[in-house]
């Protein structure tokens, strides 16, 4: 069991440490600009693997993003709060919205749930888009930067891309660690219970409603710091930020990178279409839709377990190719 | 004072009555079997029992305590638990999960002390794992433990099924037609494992299509018809009734 | 007091909501699945009037016959091939693909037609005056139309043997086998019924706003608020849903502006809470 365990984190660990050193090799700040989202849609993507794994369909993750993003600007802004606070205030905040929506509509649960989740995704951006004293509508907000002063450390999160890197591959590790946790712990076994037979689970004295609101509102929570760490980044905040297709993205990503898995497949999946993305789109315009598309339908039909699963699909084709070639 | 006590329970789905008036007490340690012919009620009954469905009028006590109207979780926590006809398991996960999952309400914890990883969320999984162990021991399913439930025989879902059910820790235990489509070794299997229960101390209301089954095992017999209790006493004076018998009349032989 | 010419909108867009309203609602009690690419059919609607009364010069009306076939075509070709095998199982692999071909759809589209917008002009010109009322003589014709399509669907639902066979597998899918229509074909017949509506409704609106890539996502979102306000399984519902969300929009809008959508939320919100089944829908929904 141990050696099992150990074989497994050796690879974690190597990405890891990959990815710390990664800016010291890699000085071109363009592509710290491609992972550096990536990273952020990875923490997004996991928060929809939770809610999938607890047998809902959320197609609300960017609405929490927008509403973190706004908070945490509003607040930079308004109330001269430092971004690091505002930041986690608007993690806080999304969760609180999460908590109090998930309250009345998960008791339904399935496509009632999917579909007023994706009503609740428009009703932001039409508030953010409307609602102009506050928001100032298409215009947006502009948040400070992020900043640390330390003794005589000031990393300057202007003018590299540095330093944003590291806040967002810390989130991501934070992230990772916390979802992991969750699953490989007691309460990933109840979530899995209330996935696979509500019914059964019910009876056997679990209360539905307590486990479907805490992964809704702990995926909630984390998209709303993702948004709010991703537009101090951007330094905007606007309507159409986050929208529709970025809820459908996360969904593309946990597929692309396997709907079994709460880690290694959401964060998989995110990494290799954000990167991807914007190649895509310079391509051919709409290349990037259509593609993600297309790459989503060929995984349920013939990869259903997604990236992480394809090792073993490989080596299972393999082995039917050999066994044709001997026999 | 009963354990379980109905009141002129009535459940109607529009203008059909699937129970009519049903009153109906089970005490502390009785076998009570539960017959009538299809539709007369019997998972109508457990369903309305489990908080599945409201009472269209009537009162439900358990243990002292008004239950009506209370969620199915809520009521298998205070030690009512109940078995399905059909998806009885955790189709995906192995017979070692099933059980792991089932024992919630064994060894409660915290989901702050789950996520910490503290000593006592350690020591509630050591123990968690240690009750699935015996339990799959005493319904003789060690041999299948690591097999996924979907790809069971019939015979061991459905024992699977009741090895799930008593992790949940239940005083009272309703079993919906647990021996259906079994052969008759299998039956006397699974009686063996249920009388085991009794002997613990657990009540046991049984429903049972195979009165034969159910008059081997149970003190006590409740027939209902068309949603209506039309036979409560013992097994030998209940299936002489008239009544019963003509319920059954073209189904199955009562003697 | 407003003006003939938003009331006549109103009922427009009513009537595009519930057709939009009415195919998802058939599609979703029927077949048991949630097809979220109805907004694409909506917008491929709309482009291909666009591609046919404005590019190729070509008459409008037969532009709207050419969106109703391209679009049902389409969606036959989804339901057999990319939905009914992954039916059995479970909810997740269906609806992951629709969304998916929101995408294709999507980047197909743009690919052709680019991301701008595009205008459909006027098709009939001239104003209809009747006393102090002055309606287009355009908007008429569309609302005509609009209002022809839903009393065809409602003779077709209500009166026609496949229809009745709809009804009945729409409360009850077992039912359905009895009357003697496989499964197969009915969620064929019911996918392209759905597919058509979306696109003629696509197809009236084309001039009435504008036409470009997203305009499928509105229509959408207030179809899925019209079931949910009117009931699953419920085709009653489904149009008192999509009359209610399409005629007040014009109507509030006038008052409240572009609030009325947080106002229908609200709705929804309250329905859930109150009235999940919506307000013709049947207790103990199995969604």
């Amino acid at each position: 069991m141990d050696s099992q365990k150990t074989k497994s984190l050796v690879p974690v660990l190597v990405v890891v440490v990959v990815a710390f050193a990664l800016p010291l090799f890699v000085k071109q700040p363009f592509v710290l600009s491609l992972i550096i989202p990536a990273f952020i849609y990875s923490v997004v993507a996991m928060g929809w693997a939770l809610i999938v794994r607890t047998g809902q369909f959320s197609m609300g993750q960017a609405a929490f993003m927008t509403i973190g993003a706004y908070i945490s600007a509003l607040s930079n802004i308004g109330w001269h709060l430092s971004p690091w606070i505002t930041v986690l205030l608007a993690g806080f905040a999304a969760a609180a919205v999460a908590l109090v929506l998930g309250m009345v509509v998960l008791r339904l649960g399935g496509i009632f749930f999917a579909i007023v989740t994706l009503g609740f995704g428009e009703i932001v951006r039409v508030v953010a888009m409307n609602w102009t004293d506050v928001t100032k509508g298409v215009y947006g907000l502009i948040p400070r930067p992020l900043s640390i002063s330390i003794g005589g450390w000031s990393p300057n999160f202007v003018v590299s891309k540095v330093p944003y890197y590291y806040t967002s591959l810390v989130l991501l590790v934070i992230a990772a660690l916390v979802f992991a946790r969750i699953d490989r712990s007691n309460l990933g076994r109840i979530f899995r219970s209330v996935a696979s037979n509500g019914s059964l689970s019910e009876h056997l004295g679990i209360y539905l409603m307590k486990y479907r609101v805490m992964a809704f509102t702990v995926a909630a929570f984390f998209a709303g710091i993702a948004g709010a760490l991703f537009s101090h980044y951007l330094l905007f905040v606007g309507p159409t930020l986050f929208g529709l297709p970025e809820s459908i993205m996360s969904l593309i990503m946990c597929t692309v990178g396997g709907l079994g898995s709460a880690v290694a497949g959401p964060i998989m999946g995110a990494m290799l279409l954000s990167i991807s993305g914007d190649y895509l789109t310079s391509l051919l315009q709409g290349g990037k839709a259509l593609v993600f598309g297309l790459l989503v339908v060929v995984i349920v039909f013939y990869l259903p377990g997604g990236l992480v699963d394809l090792k073993r699909h490989v080596r299972r084709v393999m082995d039917r190719v050999r066994g044709r070639a001997s026999g | 004072m009963a354990l379980l006590e109905l009141r002129g329970v009535s459940k109607y789905f529009g203008s059909l009555a699937a129970l009519d008036n049903v009153n109906l007490e089970v005490h502390q340690g009785e076998l009570v079997g539960l017959v009538g012919p299809n539709g007369s009620g019997k998972t109508t009954l457990f369903n309305v029992i489990t908080g599945i469905y409201r009472p269209t009028s009537g009162q439900i006590f358990y243990d002292g305590r008004n239950i009506t109207g209370l969620r199915p979780d809520q009521i298998a926590t205070r030690g009512l638990v109940r078995t399905f006809q059909s998806n009885i398991v955790f189709r995906e996960a192995t017979v070692l999960e099933n059980v792991a999952r089932a024992c919630y309400l064994y060894a409660r914890t915290n989901a702050w002390w789950a996520f910490f990883n503290t000593r006592a969320y350690r020591e509630s999984e050591r123990k968690i794992m240690q009750r699935a162990e015996e339990l799959l021991e005493f319904w003789e399913l060690g041999d299948v433990r690591n097999h996924v439930a979907d790809g069971l025989s019939h015979g061991h879902q459905r024992r699977l099924g009741l090895a799930i059910a008593a992790a949940a820790d239940p005083k009272l235990l309703l079993l919906d037609e647990p021996v259906s489509g079994m052969s008759g070794e299998e039956i006397t299997v699974v009686m063996k494992h249920a009388q085991k229960l009794a002997d613990m101390g657990i009540t046991i209301v049984l429903v049972e299509h195979h009165v034969k089954t159910v008059v081997g095992f149970c003190q006590r017999l409740v027939a209902l018809d068309y949603g209506r209790k039309i036979g409560d006493g013992k097994p030998k004076e209940v299936t002489a009734q008239k009544d019963v018998i003509a319920a059954y009349l073209g189904t199955e032989e009562v003697a | 007091m407003p003006p003939a010419a938003v009331w006549v909108n109103g009922i427009l867009i009513g009537s595009t909501i519930v057709m939009m309203a009415s195919g998802l609602v058939l599609v979703l009690s029927v077949m048991g699945i949630m097809n979220w690419t109805h907004g694409q059919f909506y917008m491929i609607g709309a482009f291909i009037v666009y591609t046919v009364f404005v590019k190729l010069g070509l008459n409008y009306f037969f532009g709207l016959l050419m969106a109703a076939v391209v679009v049902t075509l389409l969606g036959v070709v989804i339901e057999k091939y990319l939905q009914r095998p992954l039916m059995g199982k479970g909810f997740l692999p269906v609806s992951v693909v629709s969304l998916g071909l929101i995408f294709v759809l999507e980047g197909i589209i743009v690919a052709i037609f680019g991301t701008g917008l595009k205008s459909v002009p006027t098709i009939l010109q001239g104003v209809l005056r009747m006393g102090p009322v002055s309606i287009s003589v355009e908007r008429s014709v569309l609302v005509g139309l609009a209002l022809g399509v839903m009393f065809a669907l409602y003779l077709f639902i209500s009166r026609t043997k496949t229809g009745l066979a709809i009804r009945a597998a729409a409360q009850e899918p077992v039912i359905a086998g009895l009357y003697g229509v496989r499964s197969g074909r009915l969620f064929t017949i019911v996918m392209a019924i759905g597919s058509t509506l979306a696109a003629i409704a696509g197809g009236l609106m084309a001039p009435v706003f504008f036409v470009d890539p997203w305009i499928g996502g509105g229509p959408l979102f207030t179809a899925l608020i019209a079931i949910v306000i009117g009931g699953f399984g419920s085709f009653k519902g489904a149009v008192a849903g999509g009359l209610i969300l399409g005629f007040f929009p014009s109507v509030m809008a006038y008052y409240i502006g572009p609030w009325y959508e947080l106002l229908s939320f609200t709705v929804v919100i309250l329905i859930i809470l109150f009235r999940p089944q919506g307000i013709f829908g049947q207790a103990e929904a199995r969604l």
